[in-house]
């Protein structure tokens, strides 16, 4: 009986790149998952990952060339132009950021989001500045290892690891006066 | 092991990874024999307890099926997509948003199309190509809410068919001229001010679903 190879990321692109709807269809169905829950997760914000997400895989259709094997995985790869485009759009829409607000009341992402958004943990996550913010969502909860989050990050192992200490510190922080604050003031901000 | 290289290797023994077995057994070590440090690990294994319980709850979180469709559509369409790798000029669905929170403050007039008749819906259905602002569609629909025919909206939504809502409504807006960047059209240029016009097609479910810019 033939054994069934599952594609990898790297063959699934280059199929994309020549046009394989099938290899789009996998790579696309891989990934974006874990690409849009980081957009999610790094801004509060369904509708900017919805949008990231598409323009991730936009950019894989445009571009003949932009992944070199040898500056790291494919996760590090689609995660680092994650990283731009969310990064973009949040800088330019800070404080305009819609929350799950626009969908409608049976959607269960919408509701996922509105239960999530009253948690300390992402209150925290999204009150740390956007450069800690992005290291602690990718090592932390995309599961990224210090050298692929670095390789997503076009910076050095050293600079996520020091990143890393100081968002977890700063997040310890949010987390520990947001739990010893009397019930009435302990009830976390629907805005930022 | 110092209180200084047990900060150095917290954050690895909270989270249970980067650390070798030698580092984690002296780190370990050091914290049973020092209170403060003890302390310190306590916080950072808080921190990571909440942090996988929150990757946990949103972990089935994904993008709505409409996107892949579209981005199928455009992979069979390449004359969609820019060749130059450049950004296709799309507006953000997050900016549309900001588009009705600017709407609010002028409001100049509502055509309301009444759902499903006439002749705009009796031609056969059009498919909205992703990465094509202006498609068929739009444009009927334009027509339909009584804007004109030489209406250039813009898509705002991925591969729907206006056609499939039950009505319509066009809506007068006024918005900063400076906002156009956060839309996703070229940033406009930060000297500039003032306002500009535009109209948005609305679905009956208040999501907007077209643009066009009227001067």
């Amino acid at each position: 009986m033939p054994e069934t190879v599952t594609p990898s990321d790297h063959d699934l692109l280059r199929g994309m790149r020549d046009g394989d709807e099938a290899a789009f269809t996998a790579l696309y169905r891989r990934w974006q998952g874990p690409l849009f829950r980081y957009a999610l997760r790094v801004s509060g914000s369904p509708a900017l990952a919805e949008d990231v997400t598409q323009e991730v895989f936009m950019a894989l259709l445009r571009r003949n060339e932009g992944y070199d094997p040898s500056r790291g995985e494919v996760s590090s790869y689609l995660h680092g132009i994650a990283r731009n485009l969310a990064r973009r759009r949040i800088e330019r829409e800070r404080g305009h950021l819609p929350l799950a607000d626009e969908a409608g009341p049976d959607d269960p992402l919408a509701d996922l989001v509105r239960r999530e958004r009253t948690d300390l943990v992402w209150e925290g996550i999204l009150g740390l500045p956007l450069h800690y913010r992005e290291v602690v969502v990718l090592c932390d909860l995309q599961g990224l290892s210090y050298e692929e989050a670095a390789a997503a990050l076009a910076c050095a192992v050293g600079t996520v690891r020091s990143r890393l200490h100081r968002g977890r510190e700063q997040l310890g922080v949010r987390l520990r006066s947001a739990r010893t604050l009397p019930a009435a003031e302990a009830v976390p901000r629907m805005t930022r | 092991m110092s209180c200084e290289d047990f900060e150095d290797d917290v954050v690895d023994l909270a989270r249970g990874e980067e650390l070798g077995p030698a580092e984690r057994t002296e780190a370990l070590a050091h914290a049973e024999a020092c209170l403060r440090c003890a302390a310190r690990l306590e916080d950072e294994r808080a921190v990571t307890s909440g942090l996988r319980a929150f990757a946990a709850r949103t972990a089935a979180a994904e993008a709505p099926a409409r996107v892949e469709a579209a981005l199928r559509r455009a992979l069979r369409d390449p004359e969609g997509l820019d060749a130059d790798g450049s950004a296709a000029v799309r507006p953000s669905r997050a900016g549309v948003l900001l588009l009705l929170a600017a709407a609010a403050a002028i409001l100049a007039g509502i055509v309301v199309v009444p759902p499903r008749v006439g002749p705009l819906y009796d031609r056969a259905p059009a498919v909205l190509p992703a990465g094509s602002p202006t498609s068929a569609a739009v444009q009927e629909a334009a027509v339909g809410a009584g804007v004109g025919e030489n209406s250039e909206f813009v898509s705002l939504s991925y591969g729907e068919d206006l056609r499939d809502l039950d009505s319509l409504q066009v809506v007068s807006v006024e918005l900063p001229r400076t906002a156009l960047g956060a839309l996703g059209w070229p940033a406009a240029d930060s000297a500039q001010t003032g306002s500009v016009k535009a109209e948005v097609i609305v679905g009956h479910d208040g999501v907007a679903r077209a643009i066009r810019f009227v001067d």
